[in-house]
């Protein structure tokens, strides 16, 4: 999403420190983050999910005490707040929180995972193409052309076809797309930076590639990867969602937020509690992860660098 | 210069072509390298038979010339055939495109017609409890699976509606069955849920950004110059500044196009659409990897010619980009 | 030569009924809360009460009018002898009769010919007569000839370039067809097939006037097949086939039975069983099979009939039982199969995954058919604690983690069945659940359809796979599940069970077309496979319809779903639209 631009900034260039970018810009950028009130929110109401994903066996085991996997036939459907089942059971009996819990973890680990994969592939390609130019630049862009120009979705189909995917797997079929925009985007950073006087000059004192790169250009590109990701963790959540519903995604006993909406929608009429609950969190999630997204997009706004 | 564009273009075009291609020659190869198309209509099939039909499809050629054959044929528009019953892929492929066209190319338009008021009114009352509003909906709408929505849509609209005895709309289809439907009125009537659903998507973001860019154009000079030359606020906003923020937007519809043909996936699923995406998925379930892969490629292909034209048409536009 | 081509013949059947079972095509296939109490009330009575859709109603026919019924799958061709899915075969049969056909209960009736065949003493020479004025739907007269074209594109060896999925059922059996006179066909076998009357009479006939000159190779691709038939002599003629939507029929003025009332015949594609559910609600279809967890709701709808009847196949699991394979060292005791089935609570599964719409079975063959042995013994009931001191007593031993093991070999094993389809998936983990509770540790996982017939053929890996069997018609036989013979490629016998007895029994059964004869000895059959259990049947699933109300005479039976529907002429909607 693009943020209005403010009409009377102050065209104020920042000052070209050579050696690290200005460690001014980034207290500036962490400061404006700070005060913008619904990016903190969103970004902990992130934090929230991911702690209750790498926690949930742990707070299962303290709130329900009960296994995400107990089937119990004699239960099923009950409404929320039976005893036992404060947020009900679902079509076979099994306890609707501790699926939730456990779901998070699925979830929330795709989403990471996908994306922290996607980042570090898609940043090392772009950073390389764009330092280099030249023949490598062209080789690995017609690379990530080749990647894009298949369509995302036909391609998670067939590989979700293949070999029919765990949360790993499908976590790295999901970034195996997801890495070209990345690389794009980093490439492009890349190519408007490396030309700033204050790279030049750091070359000029002598110092390696691998030293510029990583410890001149990444810093800078930094922001693009952090609001992409973040945008992108909201993506590959509702993608993994998707694939649960055409039946593709994680195989139903294992919990995910995806797959309990999808096998709660033939239900909606008589215990539509079941879809509300992974289909708000999903909402929740995606929603927090786009707004802080957008929060760290204002906060590095190009415009007052 | 621009000619000297133009062909490197082109020319870099030849790799992605040749890198789609062999991807998915490889993973034909790969998954369905020992099926032969229609083996299963045929249980009887006996082991010589088996390897007369190889050597007739030729199979049993090496690797590089089938690769070859199979870039020869997709120059031709021949994607292969099924696995599971030798029917023409291209067969397939020209009889849904028109369904998902119908359905991605409406979704665009309708897109297009509600995020210009959208954004505009944004921008103009900037700050105001209706921009809150709609920025919460264009944000709120990008966080809902699109599925989801396909699916609450149909309750409500087509089976609630019905159990009130309302007139409901559709919840599936193309039109009507039987010998009557098929006229305008009853496509437009099936057509308006599941482009709503594919809209959606397109609206969130197209309205925020005509939103940004209205604002911005509202900031130039020009405008400016104009208000204080005395134009009416209608005029200026109307005459001047809509159309200049309009432009960028288009750059962004444009982006959408090249994938026209797969966008509409899960929405031709969830609406029983018949088109492309709603084949593919169908195919997949079946493993039915040589149509799915046909598929695969025929999409991809029309992403890079789509990408291609993009470019061959800004180049012509924007003199700036010819330097790229 | 010829069991193996009884095993393609059933294997046919499997392979065409595993194929529909896609995710959402399984969905439909689900059974009711009546059949499931009527179970107790004895299976057969409750056919005979119910075996249909809305009882014949003396009201006056309206003549015109449409039906929509809907469907899951679209068709995949029209070809009349070569059809390797449901959706295709129940066009092909609205289009196309054949001599026989079969009523709801499975009973042979006559229709192009005027009635059963006569059969010679040996049993080696059939003879049908036709009906006269017969005719196609172009006006051209339908003759013995037709017949004879027909059936010599199945099986003589000067077609051999035709492909038809029958031709393993006669190829070997049948000598010759001929037409003696235009109203009468005689068929002559070398070897006695008992099952001729019951499972191959009942093909379309084609029209020798408009296919007679096309080469049998240039059959297979022919537009009458893929595109759709010019011609035709069942109750409706093609009108058009908008692919991956509808299908349209037109009512055929020259049936033989008169024309039917309908005007139009359309059979509608929609995603899933549920949206199938929804679009009978709202009227967009007039009949389909709606998925089970929408048909406690619909009941409630007032335009809508919901009746539900026993399809005649069945949900079982099968063991490894291959010696040579780890997994009979758990298996191979017939004791530690009886515990593992008596651990199961079927009932309460039949309940909570089927929403009480399929019935606990305890027979290798479903209830519908003749040869069915409603006194099988011995039948297994739901019993934990029998389950445990069954295993306690084979000397499963429950170690410190809970599981059971014996001479070093752990009780765990993986339980397989095909992705996609959401009842069995759920019906594994619920196994897993209930073998957990007795000490033995189950894993469930779904794997692609491909691959686990690959399992059953030739890999044979796996340790357990749950799938499903469906039944055209009412013939008992069951070599190429039981029988040594039906181990291997061209069988479905994955356990690799193999007993001398019932393969003598079961080649006995085949020696006379005397269902009299027969039947004793399918008893039997089923008597010793309820003993020894190599594979448990768990269900009876149930076929769900939702008729809506403005149509009459929609009489929908466990043989007549995807087949033959003599009764569809009747059909008609009251309001005439």
């Amino acid at each position: 999403m693009i943020t209005p631009l403010p009409v009377d900034a102050p065209a104020v260039p920042a000052p070209l420190v050579p050696g690290r970018p200005a460690r001014g810009y980034w207290k500036e950028a962490t400061g404006r983050l700070r005060r913008n009130r619904i990016g903190v929110t969103s970004g902990l109401v992130l934090l929230f999910f991911v702690v209750v994903a790498v926690t949930s066996p742990l707070l299962a085991a303290v709130f329900t005490q009960a296994d995400p996997r107990h089937i119990d036939l004699l239960n099923t459907f009950l409404p929320p707040f039976s005893p036992h089942h404060i947020l009900g059971t679902d079509d076979l009996g099994r306890d609707e929180l501790t699926r939730m819990l456990y779901g998070a973890q699925v979830s929330m680990g795709i989403g990471f995972l996908s994306v922290g994969v996607a980042l570090t592939i898609g940043a090392g390609v772009g950073l390389l193409a764009g330092y280099y130019g030249g023949l490598l630049d062209g080789l690995l862009m017609r690379f990530v052309d080749i990647i894009l120009a298949v369509p995302a979705i036909f391609l998670f189909i067939l590989m979700s076809i293949l070999f029919k995917p765990n949360t790993i797997t499908l976590a790295l079929i999901i970034a195996s797309v997801g890495w070209g925009s990345i690389a794009r985007l980093v490439r492009g950073e890349v190519l408007s930076v490396r030309t700033r006087d204050f790279m030049i000059a750091t070359r000029a004192l002598g110092a390696s590639d691998a030293r510029l790169i990583l410890r001149h250009l990444l810093p800078n590109v930094l922001h693009v990867l952090i609001v992409f990701g973040s945008l992108y963790l909201g993506q590959v959540v509702l993608i993994e969602a998707a694939l649960d519903f055409l039946g593709l995604g994680i195989s139903p006993a294992t919990p995910s937020w995806g797959n309990m909406l999808t096998n709660s929608e033939t239900f909606f009429f008589h215990s539509s509690w079941l879809v509300i609950w992974p289909g708000v969190t999903i909402f929740v999630t995606v929603l927090a992860a786009n707004l802080f997204g957008n929060a760290i997009r204002d906060a590095f706004d190009p415009r007052l660098r | 210069m621009l000619a000297k564009y133009l062909v490197r273009r082109v020319l870099a075009t030849i790799p992605v072509v040749i890198g789609v291609t062999l991807i998915t020659f490889m993973l034909m190869h790969v998954t369905a390298g020992s099926y032969i198309p229609g083996i299963d209509l045929n249980p009887n099939l006996k082991a010589e038979d088996v390897e007369a039909i190889k050597r007739y499809l030729g199979l049993d050629r090496p690797l590089y010339i089938q690769y070859i054959t199979w870039l020869a044929g997709v120059g031709h528009g021949d994607f292969g055939r099924s696995m599971i019953d030798g029917s023409l892929v291209s067969s397939h492929i020209f009889d849904r495109l028109p369904a998902t066209l119908e359905l991605t190319i409406t979704a665009i338009l309708l897109g297009i017609l509600i995020s210009i008021p959208l954004g505009v009114t944004g921008a103009l009352r900037r700050g105001s409890k209706i921009d809150h509003a709609l920025t919460a909906m264009s944000v709120g709408g990008f966080a809902i699976p699109a599925f989801w929505l396909g699916l609450l849509l149909i309750l409500v609209f087509s089976v609630q509606l019905q159990a009130w005895g309302l007139p409901f709309l559709p919840s599936g289809g193309v039109t009507t069955p039987g010998l009557g439907g098929g006229d305008l009125l009853d496509r437009v009537v099936h057509l308006i849920l599941p482009a709503t659903v594919l809209s959606f998507v397109y609206l969130s973001i197209w309205s925020r950004f005509t939103r940004s860019s209205m604002l911005e154009v509202l900031s130039q000079d020009y405008v400016r110059t104009a208000r204080a030359k005395g134009m009416t606020e209608r005029r200026v906003v109307y005459m001047h500044a809509l159309r200049n923020a309009v432009i960028p937007l288009v750059t962004l519809v444009g982006l959408e196009l090249p994938a026209l043909v797969s966008g509409g996936l899960v929405v031709e699923v969830v609406f029983s659409w018949p088109g492309i995406g709603k084949l593919l998925y169908e195919r997949a379930l079946q493993t039915d990897y040589t149509t799915v892969l046909g598929i695969t490629t025929f999409a991809a292909l029309l992403v890079v010619a789509g990408n291609l034209l993009a470019d061959i048409l800004y180049a012509l536009l924007d003199p700036r980009i010819r330097y790229a | 030569m010829s069991r193996d081509d009884k095993a393609d013949q059933g294997f046919e059947h499997f392979e065409q009924f595993l194929k529909e079972w896609s995710r959402r095509d399984f969905l439909r296939r689900m059974g009711a809360a009546a059949a499931y109490t009527a179970f107790t009330a004895g299976i057969v009575d409750f056919l005979e009460a119910c075996g249909g859709g809305n009882t014949p109603t003396s009201q006056t026919p309206v003549k015109g009018g449409k039906l929509i019924e809907g469907t899951i799958s679209d068709i995949s061709s029209f070809a009349v002898l070569n059809s390797g899915d449901t959706a295709s075969s129940q066009m092909i049969w609205l289009l196309f009769d054949g001599l026989l056909s079969l009523n709801a209960k499975g009973d042979n009736i006559p229709m192009m010919a005027s009635a059963l065949p006569t059969i010679s003493a040996d049993q080696l020479t059939f003879t049908f007569k036709l009906r006269p004025n017969l005719k196609w739907s172009d006006g051209q007269p339908l003759t013995a000839d037709d017949v004879v074209f027909t059936y010599n594109l199945i099986f003589s060896a000067d077609t051999k370039d035709y492909v038809s999925r029958y031709r393993a059922q006669l190829e070997g059996f049948l000598q010759s067809v001929t037409a003696t006179d235009p109203q009468t066909v005689v068929f002559k076998f070398s070897k006695i097939l008992a099952n001729f009357v019951d499972s191959n009479c009942r093909f379309g006939i084609l029209p020798k006037h408009v296919l007679g000159n096309v080469t049998p190779k240039a059959l297979n691709t022919h537009d009458f097949f893929t595109k759709g038939p010019t011609v035709s002599n069942g109750v409706f003629k093609f009108n058009r086939w908008d692919k991956g939507q509808q299908v349209v029929l037109e009512r055929n003025d020259n049936y033989w039975a008169g024309a039917a009332h309908l005007d139009q015949y359309i059979y509608k594609v929609v995603t899933d069983a549920v949206v199938l559910a929804q679009q009978l609600k709202t009227g967009e279809l007039d009949t389909g099979q709606p998925d089970a967890s929408q048909f406690d709701n619909l009941k409630t709808v007032n335009t809508i009939t919901t009746t539900s009847f026993i399809n005649p196949g069945f949900v079982y699991y099968q063991f490894n039982l291959e010696p040579t394979k780890a997994a009979s060292k758990i298996f191979g005791d017939k004791n530690v199969r009886k515990a593992l089935h008596t651990a199961l609570d079927r009932t309460a599964m039949a309940k909570a995954v089927y929403f009480g719409q399929a019935v606990p079975a305890d027979s290798v063959l479903p209830p519908t058919t003749w040869a069915y042995n409603a006194n099988v013994s011995p039948k297994y009931s739901f019993d934990k604690a029998a389950a445990e001191k069954m295993l306690d007593d084979a000397g499963w031993a429950k170690g410190s983690d809970g599981i059971r093991s014996k001479g070093g070999v752990r009780m765990s094993f993986e339980v397989n069945t095909n992705s996609g389809n959401k009842v069995r998936e759920n019906l594994i983990q619920v196994m897993q659940q209930q073998w957990k509770d007795i000490g033995v540790d189950a894993q469930p996982r779904a794997i692609a359809f491909q691959t686990l017939v690959t399992q059953i053929r030739s890999t044979k890996t796996f340790q357990v796979i749950l799938i499903g069997i469906a039944n055209q018609d009412t013939d008992p036989d069951q070599t190429t599940l039981w029988t040594t013979k039906g181990i291997g490629s061209a069988g479905l016998n994955g356990m690799s069970y193999s007993n001398p007895q019932v393969d003598q029994l079961m080649d006995s059964a085949l020696q006379s077309t005397d269902r009299a004869k027969r039947k004793p000895l399918y008893t039997q059959i089923q008597n010793i496979l309820a003993d020894e259990l190599p594979a448990p049947i768990l269900f009876y699933p149930n076929y769900l319809w939702g008729i809506n109300k403005r149509v009459v005479n929609f009489n929908v039976g466990p043989y007549n779903t995807y087949q033959a529907r003599p009764w569809m002429k009747d059909v008609f909607v009251a309001d005439g639209k």
